[in-house]
């Protein structure tokens, strides 16, 4: 009850005098969560508690806010008393002051419960347990306490009086003030108090963790979310914008406090603390950044557009005086001007001064430019682009090409060409970084939690892992297993060798996907876009033999010759995705042979000869010649590409447009289900009416996405399958048909390199399953894709016999119902075609014998039906088993 | 017999003859050998060394020199075992044991004219009395003539009374003996080193230096690494070691400057449990040592943080951790010490330093008696195809010797290697949860295909593959028994015989070294008819052929449970 007489001052039922605000601002109690910047008629309904809160009301509420003239409009409703408040109002001036203290006692007894239950009181605090105890104490003599307690050295600190509202600057601007020493050391304990107490819903310290987070990685950056220093301390919230620079220094110093008293040696690890302040409600626009915002904290984007390499700064100077060698300084160096000394102290010559190399410290500097987003820029403007300095270890936190967001001072410095080119002093402006983030900060294997890795097991412990994982593999498309197969072997990848350090056997997997316009080529490429790791895509078109593989350039600053990595250097343990594979030029195309096979890319231009690393894996996508494919022909005849690139594409997908009445049906329900499904107001219930339809055709339960990339990242990391006990006669007898048939097609060329392929795709397939060995499955699932793959590139007329050649083969892993379900197809597809011919009608059922099918079926080692007929796959394309007749119809 | 002067009863006796001297694979008996050999160098003793892995080899290399030797020396080898009647010796051959496997076995403790002991007397050795176990041979032949021949049978009657009487004590006597036999050799334990009987040796002839002194603080830390010596028995044995350095050294203390290169230097000083980070990074040791790890549970990625957090709590940053430990900042490098004992104490790692000897020779290698042990160990148990076993045994000899620092390094570098893939393995048996509670024990596997798996088909390293374990396990578990469960881990040995390498420890709450497998494995192999091949002399580790593994198992969990 220190300030009785401003409590008086601000009692609720005085008369509003001048600013309606003023009252119902003190209204900010530590129970409620008020925005910084909120409503009066909010604040209105606070005004009972006032009275009570008066000691502990020193954060006020913002008085100077963007909206600030607002507050001086008229508002009627606003100008009569409340009605409540007028009830209370007789019986209150009947208080006598010995009541009036019970009665604060009360409502402060009845606030402590409130908050306890609304859960925002200071609970669970670390440093100061008993704080709900002594909440009658004002919390000034607290802090005072609590200081004492932790046995600071506070004895200038106790001399100057700390500061109850902060946000009275009595006549100073934001500025002047901050730097003055009482709100300085108001700020600082403020602060300090608020990185210590602060917890979140959970109850948890925020800032406690974040801080051992930080110490762990020797790290000494602590990011604050302004968010929250905006809801719990007000005043320092206004303050930070304003007057950044003096801010941040204060704040640095209290969060160096904070982390010594928890790591008391942490200073022999990082000797400065960086407050980074994150969230900053307002993004200007690099355009839109005016005189209004000189000094002041901003939040901007832009991508980077070039940086400078990393220069020593002089941080702390010393200087040799060279007359009398005495060591003068240290000085501090500010941001734009130089620091001198006058004169020397010992032997009062005013120089020269050299610069003592050995005791000066200094710090990293580098400067960056941003540029506007593309996407941002009004059409028809050019971009805007502005420099940024980025100080200790925020340099080197971004590279050309990043799309970042940028908080920071924005500063003027003066720049004597800039005046002489206009005439009249300007001045030339630069940001000064405080936080710099990444827009799309992939994930990498070090962001795997424990629980990821738990998952991650635990999915690798399910039997049908594989088939999950080919299944999740772009769910929104439907069909294509082969490709989705492929896709997944090439996410996950085989292992490369080195043998004797000599040469390199490449890993990763190449594909083609070839085939008929409409069949999905692109859209697989942009799910693996968003699935993989270090995506890189590009178009045929698009893209240049430069472009993919590097380039050299003439840099517009240092006006040397600078290497500029190129779409495949830059997918370097990722993927290279090309589309339109068949529209690039030959001389372009022929270009990546190198990074193909050898995975690195050699540059000899304008004096520069060096090899860069290109190790990723390339999916293609092309059309055929004439824009169809025609299965008539072989896949060289039909595609526009030499052999020696085709022959280094370990899979090739050839899509085939196909009609079939109960396939395109189902297809069609599936893509307009997809599109009900995933609108994108669609908020998940409308669909409970509709059937649901299986995502996927083999009919098991998809990993989720975001599992599944990481999935691959830790199967990446973390497996390297090796060949044992491996079934070499399998692959060589394989090897050797495939390369007898091929002689006898002629539709691509088997070469060595696909022994090489089998083997890494065993190895893929073996990653998959988390599995350090390749064993038999992954064998017979390498040679499988193979041959489908091979199978796929003949001609029509070969390919059936050849299906029948290599048929034990291709029946791996597939089960008897899909497989009988192909066979049933085919006498169906036989029965319409003799419909056609013979009646030139088209039916609306189609009648098979068993017979047939039992036959067929007998060929291939399956007796019993029944199981067949009862499945899902029998039923969903609509056939029906009539035992009577011994018939089996599908109707159309 | 126990040999109590063992300078008059041991050394002088043997010293103008040929000795044989078989010593087992183990880094103390590496030590014990290594004194002795200078010791019969001064006096140009003939002497043959022969290492010896197991049993059969021990049958063999006898076999091979007992023409030509009249006295045979064993270290670390033979003390369990019935001597005489394994290797059938003739008359004149007199056995010298120092051998800190126990217990010993009571024939040769019995025995007066043929083995001699040499172990120091102050060892608990609770041998049977003598009565207890041997009667006179006189009642056996008693005995023997009443089956055989049947007397007349007028004196038959009372005979038979007497028979009777007798042979009632005789069976009351013999279940005696048996119940007092299986209480002494229920439990296999360690005894003291055979390092510091031949430094004690040394001593005694006054022949003793820095080198020979340096050769028994190694035998002694090996048995404190491998856990073969109770904490109690280690802080006396390092006292005494202590004022034997204090007494060696004490020159050296007057002026610093006397420190020249060839000249050695041992000082006591407190060690960290931090394998080989003098060597390493401190970073890389915190990781592979098997302490810190399970406390920290370093496979997990809250164990990693916590580490850092706990290397930021001492104020050592990342970038000096991870370099090599020898080119570490200056300051850290002499303060850190005194950081860790300051911080561990509020990270749990209550235990992390313990009493250890320090070597300087001249002014590079500094060296710690743990990691020297490592390093001969690496060196003994490599795994690389280039030498024989044999070999590889000469080499770590070799690297004992002050001049041969080049190999201890390379030694060094190889004790690395079985550490990182200790770790390894330890680390993805815990994360596929491959460590079974099978119940009254903890049991783990090997698998044949795993990539590491001749490392571990050396007794030691897959001795201290299974400590890591155990401890990692109890780290990891929750229920409080882990603690109370010994561990069992089978490891392939030889892919194309089949066999697989077998070893059991006590549990970790057990505060002594007492092991109770060697019997139990003898047992399961009984009653299950396991091919199982009880060649070392650790009794706990067994050789067996691998399909037998399910059945012997299943009969050791009965057994137990």
């Amino acid at each position: 009850m220190a300030d009785r007489t401003s409590s008086e001052r601000s009692e609720p039922f005085s008369p509003p005098v001048g600013s309606p605000r003023t009252s119902p601002s003190r209204g900010t109690s530590p129970t409620r969560d008020l925005p910084p910047f909120e409503d009066e008629s909010e604040g209105l309904l606070g005004n009972e508690e006032a009275p009570i809160l008066e000691e502990e009301e020193e954060d006020g509420e913002e008085l100077f806010g963007d909206r600030m003239e607002t507050d001086y409009r008229a508002i009627p409703e606003l100008d009569v008393y409340d009605r409540e408040g007028l009830d209370d109002n007789e019986e209150y001036s009947e208080l006598s002051f010995g009541e009036r203290a019970e009665v604060e006692r009360e409502l402060r007894k009845r606030d402590r419960e409130e908050g306890r239950i609304s859960g925002r009181m200071r609970r669970g605090l670390l440093y100061d347990e008993s704080d709900e105890e002594d909440e009658a104490v004002p919390r000034r003599r607290r802090r005072l306490a609590e200081k004492a307690a932790e046995g600071l050295e506070g004895e200038d600190e106790e001399m100057i009086e700390s500061i109850e509202n902060l946000e009275d600057m009595k006549g100073h601007s934001v500025r002047e003030w901050v730097s003055m020493a009482a709100p300085r050391l108001e700020i600082y304990n403020r602060f300090k108090n608020f990185l210590r107490s602060y917890c979140d819903e959970t109850g948890k310290n925020v800032y406690r963790e974040k801080i051992r987070k930080m110490c762990e990685n020797n790290k000494e950056s602590l990011v604050i979310d302004y968010n929250i220093l905006a809801n719990e301390e007000q005043v320092l919230a206004y303050f930070l914008p304003e007057a950044p620079a003096e801010m941040l220094k204060i704040l640095d110093e209290a969060a160096k406090e904070v982390v010594l008293s928890m790591f008391p040696k942490y200073d022999h690890i990082a000797k400065e603390i960086h407050v980074r302040i994150a969230e900053l409600p307002l993004v200007e626009e690099l355009r839109s950044l005016r005189q209004l915002h000189l000094n002041q904290l901003i939040r901007t984007s832009g991508v980077v557009t070039s940086t400078t390499g990393i220069l020593p700064q002089l941080s702390m100077i010393k200087y040799d005086c060279s007359k009398c060698s005495f060591v003068l300084g240290p000085f501090y160096q500010t941001q734009n001007q130089e620091v001198k000394p006058g004169s020397c102290p010992e032997c009062q010559s005013n120089g020269p001064f050299e610069i003592n190399m050995e005791q000066t410290v200094y710090q990293n500097y580098q400067r960056i430019t941003i540029q506007e987003s593309p996407g941002k820029v009004a059409a028809g403007r050019l971009p805007r682009s502005k420099d940024a300095i980025l100080l200790a270890d925020l340099v080197d936190s971004c590279k050309p090409g990043d799309e970042i967001e940028l908080t920071g001072i924005y500063h003027n410095n003066y720049d004597g060409s800039l005046n002489m080119a206009n005439g009249f002093p300007v001045f030339a402006t630069v940001i000064q970084a405080n936080y710099i983030t990444k827009k799309d900060d992939k994930l990498a294997v070090s962001s795997l939690t424990d629980d990821d890795v738990k998952a991650i097991v635990a999915l690798s412990k399910d039997e049908r892992i594989g088939e999950r994982i080919f299944a999740s593999m772009a769910p929104s498309i439907y069909g294509h297993d082969d490709i989705k197969r492929a896709l997944a072997l090439a996410l996950f990848g085989g292992e490369a060798k080195n043998p004797g350090q000599k040469h390199k056997v490449r890993g990763d997997i190449n594909v083609l996907l070839c085939g008929d316009p409409g069949t999905a080529k692109s859209q697989f490429l942009k799910y693996v876009e968003k699935t993989a790791h270090r995506p890189v895509f590009t178009t045929g078109q698009g893209a240049s033999a430069v472009g993919l593989t590097a380039y050299v350039q003439r840099n517009p600053v240092s006006r040397e010759w600078t290497l500029e990595a190129g779409a495949l250097v830059l997918a370097d343990r990722g993927v290279c995705l090309i589309d339109e594979f068949d529209k690039m030029n030959d001389a372009d195309r022929t270009s990546i042979h190198e990074a193909m096979e050898q995975q690195t890319i050699s540059i000899s231009k304008a004096g520069i000869v060096t090899s860069l690393q290109a190790r990723c894996s390339i999916l293609a996508a092309a059309n055929p010649i004439g824009g169809r494919y025609d299965p008539s022909l072989t896949f060289s005849e039909n595609v526009d590409l030499p052999e020696p690139i085709l022959s280094r594409f370990d899979i090739l997908c050839v899509v085939r447009d196909t009609v079939d009445p109960v396939q395109d049906e189902l297809l069609a329900r599936f893509v307009v289900n997809s599109h009900i499904r995933h609108h994108p107001s669609n908020s998940g219930e409308d669909t409970d009416g509709q059937p649901e339809m299986p995502l996927t055709t083999t009919g098991v339960e998809p990993v989720p996405q975001e599992l599944l990339k990481k999935y691959v990242i830790y199967s990446k990391e973390k497996v390297r399958p090796k060949l044992h006990n491996m079934d070499q006669d399998k692959v060589a007898r394989m090897y050797s048909d495939l390369r007898r048939e091929s002689m006898a097609t002629g539709s691509v060329p088997i070469t060595v390199r696909h022994i090489e392929s089998m083997i890494r795709m065993a190895e893929a397939h073996a990653r998959m399953h988390l599995r350090d060995y390749v064993n038999e499955d992954d064998v017979n699932m390498a040679i499988r894709v193979m041959l489908e793959s091979f199978i796929d590139t003949q001609k029509y007329s070969v390919m059936r016999s050849m299906r029948k050649n290599f048929a034990r083969y291709l029946a791996f892993r597939r089960d008897n119902n899909e497989l009988l379900f192909f066979i049933l197809r085919q006498l169906v597809q036989e029965q319409l075609s003799f419909h056609r011919n013979r009646f030139g009608t088209e039916q609306d059922f189609v009648e098979v014998s068993e017979k047939d099918l039992q036959d067929k079926a007998r060929q291939i080692g399956i007796h019993n039906l029944s199981a067949f007929y009862e499945s899902d796959v029998f039923r969903t394309n609509r056939f029906s088993h009539d035992g009577k007749r011994k018939l089996i119809v599908q109707t159309l | 017999m126990f040999v109590t002067d063992i300078r008059k009863e041991f050394y002088d006796k043997v010293v103008h003859e040929r000795v044989l001297v078989l010593v087992a694979f183990d880094v103390d008996a590496l030590c014990a050998c290594k004194i002795l050999q200078y010791l019969f160098q001064c006096d140009h003793v003939q002497y043959t060394i022969v290492p010896i892995t197991g049993r059969q080899e021990l049958e063999n290399a006898f076999l091979e020199h007992s023409e030509q030797v009249k006295y045979v020396v064993m270290i670390n080898c033979g003390g369990n075992i019935n001597i005489l009647e394994t290797l059938q010796p003739a008359e004149h051959v007199i056995f010298f044991i120092a051998d800190s496997h126990r217990p010993v076995d009571l024939v040769n403790v019995y025995n007066d004219d043929q083995v001699k002991l040499l172990m120091p007397t102050t060892d608990d050795f609770d041998i049977p009395a003598y009565d207890d176990l041997f009667k006179d041979d006189e009642s056996d032949d008693d005995s023997g003539n009443e089956s055989d021949s049947s007397a007349p049978s007028g004196k038959r009657r009372r005979l038979d009374e007497e028979v009777l009487e007798r042979r009632r004590e005789r069976r009351l006597w013999e279940e005696k003996r048996k119940q007092i036999l299986l209480d002494y050799e229920e439990f296999s334990t360690y005894g003291t080193s055979s390092a510091m009987i031949m430094f004690d040796l040394a001593w005694k002839m006054s022949k003793d230096s820095n080198d020979l002194l340096w050769w028994g603080i190694v035998g002694l830390t090996d048995q404190y690494i491998n856990n073969r010596v109770e904490r109690g028995k280690y802080m006396t044995d390092v006292g005494d070691l202590h004022k034997h350095t204090l007494r060696l050294n004490h020159r050296n203390e007057d002026d610093d400057n006397t420190v020249s290169v060839d000249c050695m230097r041992i000082y006591f000083d407190e060690e960290l449990k931090l394998a080989l980070y003098r060597h390493w990074s401190l970073f890389e040791s915190l990781k592979h040592s098997s302490y810190p790890a399970c406390k920290f549970k370093m496979w997990t990625v809250k164990g990693q943080q916590k580490m850092h957090e706990f290397l930021a709590d001492m104020g050592l940053p990342l970038v000096q951790v991870k370099q090599k430990f020898t080119s570490m900042d200056m300051g850290l490098k002499e303060s850190f010490k005194g950081l860790f004992t300051a911080s561990c104490e509020k990270y749990g790692l209550d235990d992390i330093s313990f009493g250890s000897f320090i070597a300087q020779y001249g002014y590079k290698n500094k060296l710690c008696a743990a990691d020297v042990v490592y390093a001969v160990n690496g060196l003994m148990e490599c795994v690389e195809a280039e030498k024989s076993a044999t070999g590889y045994f000469l080499e770590a000899l070799d690297c004992l010797s002050r001049q041969n620092v080049k190999k201890l390094l390379r030694g060094l570098d190889l004790a690395k290697r079985q550490l990182t893939t200790i770790m390894q393995t330890v680390h993805s048996f815990i994360d596929m949860k491959q460590i079974i509670s099978a119940g009254p024990f903890l049991y783990a596997y090997i698998p044949e295909g795993h990539p590491d798996v001749k490392f571990f088909s050396r007794p030691n390293c897959l001795g201290m593959l299974a400590y890591f374990m155990q401890e990692a396990y109890v780290a990891t578990s929750r229920s409080r028994r882990s603690t109370l469960l010994p561990m069992v881990v089978a490891a392939p040995l030889n892919a194309e015989t089949g066999s697989a390498l077998v070893i059991g420890i006590p549990p970790k709450a057990e505060e002594s070294t007492k092991n109770f497998f060697g019997r139990a494995f003898e047992q399961a192999a009984i009653q299950t008819n396991s091919r199982t091949l009880h060649d070392n002399f650790d009794t706990s580790i067994i050789e067996m052929k691998s399909e037998d593994r399910s059945k012997f198992f299943d009969a050791l969990i009965s057994l137990l449970s």
